[in-house]
């Protein structure tokens, strides 16, 4: 029985979504295309505030995210996990900055302060520009090479209990060996849509995470993920990122939608391209985003892609749009699909965490006897 | 220097363990762990280090831990240039600092042995990780320290457009603590260091160190040497009959079966049998060598016990003698005091209870009393 897993995202800025929050934000901290970022970049009460909200509404987990510029994920973790009793985080990392020692032992440690809460979100790079502002000059293929050696001995850390040495492309330790190995094991989340991604996250991932695609996008996804990750005995579980705008009723939440496309066109050419490539974590996945977007505003029954082509599909960037039963309905498709992780995150941070409160539930209740959870 | 802003450092760890005290247990004890930083809050200490090996906890994170457990104490991490990027550094550190209300403190440790910076991927050898600090450390306080996108191209880090929105609490830097006694260490140390770290030697012999680094301080441009911290893990008793009787039944312990279980696990992270490659631990040995017993109290057979590894030499005595040959330090110019013991949370509140107010007092004492040196 595998259980529904349901994440959100945390932010350490507060923003100002109404009224005067017209203004378009790239969105690394608040999280949010729509909002103005207000009050202190590193704001300790409102990120717990919003952790305490997403445990209220039945969230399961929050994804820290990563970028060139933003505050430090590894003490946003901690923040998120002492402000909560149960929420578990789910932590991006780049591989690349770290070695791999030490990045290990930075997440047994924080599980060990938590035990059992702690994730790593892998996340390769897909903009070079970003990779860059921390130093990192490989090219993209490289990249996921080297994800494969640096995961190689991250297993190692977490597992050996005796001295190691490893040699491989881009790592070479003697005598690796670390007093502290979390059990159960600390599991790893992967996203990213090249083929150079699936054949390393197939290796290596016990989730693998896309975004959100249609319906069939995501059915031929999963079977490349399988194929990739058979031989190595493994069968990951799969996440669909989307961001959900639910209101009472379905003209009111395509209204919603309607404005926040308004709102997100009329600043979008205030923007750094650069720093919304940033935001993206493949260029193959925002490439899949846009060409769906192009194709039609709207796939399936209520999958909205507008917002993709403004955004030039950077990051998760796609929502369900429609009454509270009708995105459980949406999310319930994905599921069927073999889909056992729902990232969903929205534009206004507190309200939108709130009121997914409904959309969990519902959709826990509607998971109940698919075939998918009962693996 | 003045008396008033004369600091006292303790140490923490995520685990009930010493020379002396055999591991039980988990290896990160968070309740422990929390206990253990309280002790020193509530015991006046300024600041706890938590330190840094390639096979322990990794400190950001215990320090992230401690900082939620506590309310002001301050968080001196020890961190190794090489394992991770600058700019990423910077980051980490300047959110923790956010986060804490200004609490983080770095102890850069550029490495003790080849074999142990091997175990993470460093290969890069003594000297010249000397010079990859200095440039890491100048990348540091360039992200703390201005605004804006900017590029850097140096010998071991190059990177473009790193534009961080995130710096220290308060727009200071982090303060830099720096530890290294060899040749190459004293001239980046002195350079760079807001203090400079020793661990405990005879009075002359650490004004001797105090002369190297105010000398080298001087040839990098500085007009005022960095601070200076000195590290003891002082054995007190009631009486100093009673410290010394303690001092000897620890140093039993050491040469007996329990510290064999502590050497074992100390050579997982050191080269066995072979002689420190860290100067630090030859020059404790080189003093245990002419001595069982300097100046007032400080007593050495514990770092032959134990081979040199690391802060090892004693201070015995009466909290009031103790108390007496802090102050011996702090008269040649030493800044700031690390003291741990060898029971290691009793003894923080031990410190806490006997040894500090004493310190504090006798500080005021010569404030009020004696000119400024």
């Amino acid at each position: 029985m595998t259980d529904l897993e349901f994440i959100g995202i945390t932010a350490t800025q507060r923003v100002a979504t109404e009224g005067g929050g017209s203004a378009v934000t790239a969105g690394f901290h608040t999280h949010t295309e729509v909002g103005a970022p207000v009050g202190p970049l590193v704001d300790k009460e409102f990120a717990a505030e919003l952790a305490r909200t997403h445990e209220a509404s039945g969230f399961d987990r929050v994804l820290i995210a990563h970028s060139s510029s933003m505050p430090d994920g590894f003490v946003i973790a901690d923040q998120t996990l002492e402000a909560t009793d149960t929420l578990k985080v789910l932590l991006a990392h780049r591989p690349g900055f770290w070695a791999p020692t030490i990045a290990a032992r930075a997440y047994a440690t924080l599980d060990a302060f938590h035990p059992g809460r702690v994730a790593m979100h892998v996340i390769t790079g897909g903009d070079d520009a970003d990779q860059q502002r921390d130093g990192d000059y490989l090219t993209k293929e490289e990249r996921y090479r080297r994800t494969d050696d640096f995961l190689t001995v991250v297993r190692k850390e977490w597992e050996s209990t005796t001295p190691f040495d490893h040699e491989g492309e881009f790592y070479k330790v003697t005598g690796a060996w670390s007093s502290i190995r979390p059990e159960p094991t600390i599991p790893i989340y992967f996203g990213g849509a090249s083929d150079d991604a699936i054949r390393v996250g197939g290796k290596h991932a016990d989730a693998y995470a896309f975004w959100g695609e249609p319906l069939d996008g995501i059915r031929q996804r999963i079977a490349e993920v399988r194929a990739a990750a058979a031989p190595y005995g493994r069968n990951p579980r799969f996440s669909v990122s989307l961001r959900p705008i639910v209101a009472d009723t379905e003209e009111e939440a395509w209204a919603r939608a309607e404005d926040i496309l308004a709102r997100a066109k009329a600043k979008a050419d205030g923007v750094d391209p650069g720093q919304v490539r940033a935001m993206g974590q493949t260029a193959v996945g925002s490439r899949r985003l846009v060409a769906a977007a192009e194709e039609s505003d709207v796939h399936d029954t209520r999958l909205w892609t507008a917002l993709a082509k403004v955004t030039g599909g950077a990051g998760n960037s796609t929502s369900l749009v429609g009454t509270y039963e009708q995105v459980a309905a949406g999310l319930l498709d994905y599921v069927d699909l073999g889909v056992t992780t729902l990232l969903i995150r929205g534009f206004d941070p507190f309200e939108d965490a709130k009121k997914y409160a409904r959309v969990i539930d519902l959709v826990r209740a509607g998971a109940h006897d698919r075939p998918a959870l009962a693996g | 220097m003045t008396y008033d802003d004369v600091e006292i450092l303790g140490m923490i760890g995520t685990a009930d363990a010493s020379e002396i005290r055999p591991p039980s247990g988990p290896v990160i004890d968070p309740d422990y762990t929390a206990r253990f930083a309280k002790a020193h809050e509530d015991g006046g200490f300024d600041r706890v280090l938590i330190g840094y090996g390639s096979g322990w906890s990794e400190g950001n994170q215990v320090a992230a831990y401690v900082a939620g457990h506590t309310e002001r104490l301050g968080l001196l991490i020890a961190h190794r240039p090489g394992v991770v990027h600058p700019t990423l550094a910077s980051r980490t550190f300047s959110t923790l600092d956010q986060f804490s209300k200004g609490r983080v403190a770095l102890n850069i440790v550029t490495g003790s042995s080849n074999v142990e910076q091997r175990r993470e991927g460093d290969y890069v050898p003594h000297d010249e990780r000397y010079s990859r600090t200095d440039e890491y450390l100048g990348i540091l306080r360039d992200a703390w320290d201005t605004r804006g996108p900017r590029d850097h191209e140096g010998i071991y880090y190059r990177f473009e457009g790193f534009d961080p929105q995130v710096f220290p609490y308060q727009d200071r830097h982090l303060e830099l603590f720096f530890g290294g006694s060899s040749p190459a260490a004293y001239v980046v140390g002195s350079k760079r260091a807001d203090t400079y770290m020793l661990w405990g030697e005879p009075l002359k012999e650490t004004g001797d160190q105090i002369a190297t680094v105010s000398q080298r301080a001087a040839e990098a441009g500085r007009a005022h040497r960095p601070r200076i911290s000195v590290s003891f893990r002082p054995i007190l008793g009631r009486t100093d009959a009673e410290a010394w009787e303690r001092a000897h039944g620890i140093l039993d312990t050491i040469n007996g079966a329990v510290g064999a279980q502590f050497k074992e696990k100390v050579s997982k992270l050191h080269p066995q049998g072979a002689a420190p490659e860290n100067a630090g631990s030859q020059r404790l040995l080189a003093v245990a060598e002419k001595g069982e017993l300097h100046d007032r109290c400080l007593w050495t057979p514990t770092t032959k016990a134990v081979g040199g590894g690391g802060n090892s030499t004693a201070l015995v005595g009466s909290p009031e003698t103790v108390a007496a040959a802090i102050l011996d330090y702090v008269e040649i110019g030493v800044d700031t005091v690390l003291i741990r013991g060898y029971d290691p949370l009793q003894d923080a509140i031990d410190y806490g209870r006997d040894l500090l107010p004493l310190v504090r007092q006798e500080l005021a004492h010569r404030t009020l009393t004696r000119a400024t040196a």
